[in-house]
């Protein structure tokens, strides 16, 4: 009886909280689908009587050059993500395999800077970037967003790695492999779910990125997604369904990135990497 | 088949710290080693220094007279049996014993029959389809060396491979590898911290304390002969007593006095103790658990029963004499309880004398 109850208090508690989730999305995608006076109606009409789709049409081809935006946040993220993936495997691999001086400040040091958010850092960065020559090119919000994404993406490479037992790619070498075999055969698939689940907050990082974006880019060309976002504000009106609409689509690929992967990260966690 | 030679190996870690030195040792062919000390005594890594996992600081490793200090591991033609398996654990039982000599570009056909045969010599046919992650640990210790065997290695090495089994499996298992050795005729390096299976499986044993050898020798003549009070303490379960005892000389007659009692000594032994200017100074004697005999007799020792280990065929009896604690081992069929008394005498042929200072052997 105790026991029922206490399934009962739970579900209708994580009931809520999962509704209050919810709420924030329900209403951006009911938003999106509105015209301009229906989204100022009171009381609010939650499913719109007519969903009006040339939202989402206006949005990709209007004026707001959003389509070039999509494209260059595309870019963007996905140089991060794959620079992130290729030098944070690296990196782990050096800090998990091999002893050096300095290898736990170097730990450390790693976690430290996740403490700086990345508006204490876009000044110096901003002159960098600028005595670069770089302002208003993809490389600008490239290298940034891929230094603050780095450190967090050896730190979970390090961690996924250091679980799995050196003895596997010992085993490999004695095997006939050399060591660069013993990672590519053995080990990378085995951290593989790792490297995935890194490149993807890399990916997100640089996605959701505005502070970098809104600094070293200022040409329509270059604008990335989260700066286009902020474009539906003007001095007189804020186009709330156009913003919403283009809010929907900004999460899309995120969201497919997620289902595509989601897979892989559950058979991740299942197996337990490797057991000993 | 393969000789080893290992000629003033040392290993020395960041330049300071010492885990091996001094190590020579030759290896015949066919020979089954064993490397077994405690915990930290460098046995592990004189074992990956062999394998090519650990680089050698200076020192010269020969497998069949060539010098391979510099050899890649895969160049070695070794086997290694690994204490935690190591099974790749994304690779089927079938694949784990193929990878080896898929990498050496073996046909295909070729290693089908291998693996065969392997998986038949021991017993695991039924398990090729499965992951590691679906077996039993017994199970993966048999995928582990069927890995090993199947590439038909020059040498053969086991980093405590029995270590992670319960205890049933384990004396199964050992009896399995020295079946295996024997007809495998290939040289085999084992490493372990356990010494039954040390003086169960080895040709001859390798005793390692602190990063230096010990004792090289076979099983028999390191229990009756060991060289120092480590190796006589090490070897054997319970291990060795060891007393306190002076040699005296009475009447022209030389004895041991022990907790104030005196055992007379044999000519030889007197003989020897006296040459080596022993008389009147203080050594160590080494008495093993089933070298104690119950006596009625007027030189022996008494002492109280503080403690009794009863296996079923035998009883260890835990008595202290002195300021040191005995085991003595008799036949179950003696009744005795905590608290009796009994009186103790040593069997003099058998016991170890050992120089109190340097804790070597008098020989």
């Amino acid at each position: 009886m105790n026991k029922t109850l206490q399934r009962i208090l739970l579900t209708s508690l994580a009931t809520v909280i999962i509704g209050l989730m919810i709420i924030p999305f329900f209403i951006m995608i009911s938003t999106s689908f509105k015209s301009f006076t229906e989204v100022t109606v009171w009381p609010p009409d939650w499913i719109p009587d007519v969903l009006r789709w040339e939202n989402y049409k206006e949005v990709w081809s209007g004026s707001g050059n959003f389509k070039q935006a999509f494209t260059n946040s595309l870019i963007v993220s996905t140089s991060t993500m794959l620079i992130c993936a290729v030098l944070g495997s690296l990196g782990a691999y050096a800090v998990s395999r091999f002893e050096f001086k300095g290898k736990k400040s170097f730990l450390f040091i790693i976690i430290v800077t996740q403490m700086f958010s990345s508006v204490t850092l876009v000044g110096p960065m901003y002159k960098i970037v600028r005595s670069l020559g770089l302002l208003n090119t993809h490389i600008a919000l490239i290298v940034p967003n891929a230094a603050f994404a780095l450190p967090m993406t050896v730190w979970l490479l390090y961690g996924y790695l250091d679980g799995i037992s050196k003895n596997l790619e010992e085993a490999a070498m004695i095997d006939g492999c050399t060591r660069l075999q013993a990672v590519s055969k053995v080990l990378l698939p085995l951290v593989a779910p790792g490297i995935i689940t890194s490149a993807l907050f890399a990916f997100i990082v640089s996605w959701n990125d505005l502070i970098f974006a809104r600094s070293f880019v200022t040409k329509t060309e270059f604008m990335t997604l989260s700066v286009s976002l902020t474009n539906y504000r003007s001095l007189f009106e804020t186009r709330w369904h156009e913003m919403m609409a283009a809010s929907v689509i900004s999460v899309v690929p995120v969201f497919i990135l997620f289902l595509l992967i989601q897979k892989h990260l559950v058979k991740g966690l299942a197996s337990g990497g490797v057991k000993e | 088949m393969a000789n080893l030679k290992l000629e003033n190996i040392e290993k020395v870690y960041d330049g300071k710290v010492k885990a091996v030195e001094d190590f020579n040792l030759d290896i015949a062919d066919k020979e089954f080693i064993i490397l077994v000390g405690p915990s930290g005594c460098g046995k592990s890594t004189v074992l990956r220094m062999i394998a090519g996992l650990e680089d050698i600081t200076s020192g010269s490793l020969y497998i069949n007279e060539k010098k391979v200090n510099e050899a890649e591991p895969k160049d070695r033609d070794i086997a290694m049996v690994f204490q935690n398996y190591a099974l790749y654990p994304h690779m089927n039982v079938y694949d784990n014993m193929a990878f080896g000599l898929k990498m050496r570009k073996v046909p295909k056909e070729e290693i089908n029959e291998s693996v065969m045969n392997s998986a038949k010599t021991l017993g695991i046919e039924s398990l090729l389809k499965r992951k590691p992650k679906a077996l039993s640990g017994g199970q993966r210790q048999r995928v582990a060396l069927g890995r090993a065997i199947v590439r038909k290695p020059k040498v053969f090495l086991m980093d405590e491979p029995l270590s992670n089994l319960d205890a049933k499996l384990r004396v199964q298992m050992r009896a399995e590898i020295v079946k295996l050795h024997k007809r495998l005729g290939t040289t085999f390096i084992y490493v372990t911290h356990d010494q039954t299976e040390a003086m169960t499986m080895g040709d001859r044993i390798v005793v390692m304390k602190d990063g230096f050898i010990q004792q090289v020798a076979s099983p028999k003549e390191l229990y009756d002969e060991p060289i120092n009070t480590f190796v006589g303490s090490f070897i054997g379960s319970p291990q060795m007593n060891f007393l306190d005892a002076q040699v005296v000389e009475q009447d022209n007659q030389s004895y041991l006095e022990i907790d104030k009692t005196l055992f007379s000594l044999s000519q030889e032994k007197s003989d020897l103790l006296k040459s080596q200017g022993y008389v009147d100074k203080h050594i160590i004697i080494g008495v093993r658990p089933e070298d104690t005999i119950v006596t009625d007799s007027e030189t022996s020792l008494s002492a109280e029963i503080e403690g009794i280990e009863n296996t079923g065929s035998e009883k260890f009896l835990y008595f202290t004499l002195g300021d040191r604690e005995v085991v003595s081992k008799f036949s179950c069929h003696e009744d005795c309880e905590i608290g009796d008394s009994f009186k103790l005498t040593l069997d003099m042929k058998k016991v170890h004398y050992f120089d109190k200072e340097t804790k070597k052997r008098i020989v």
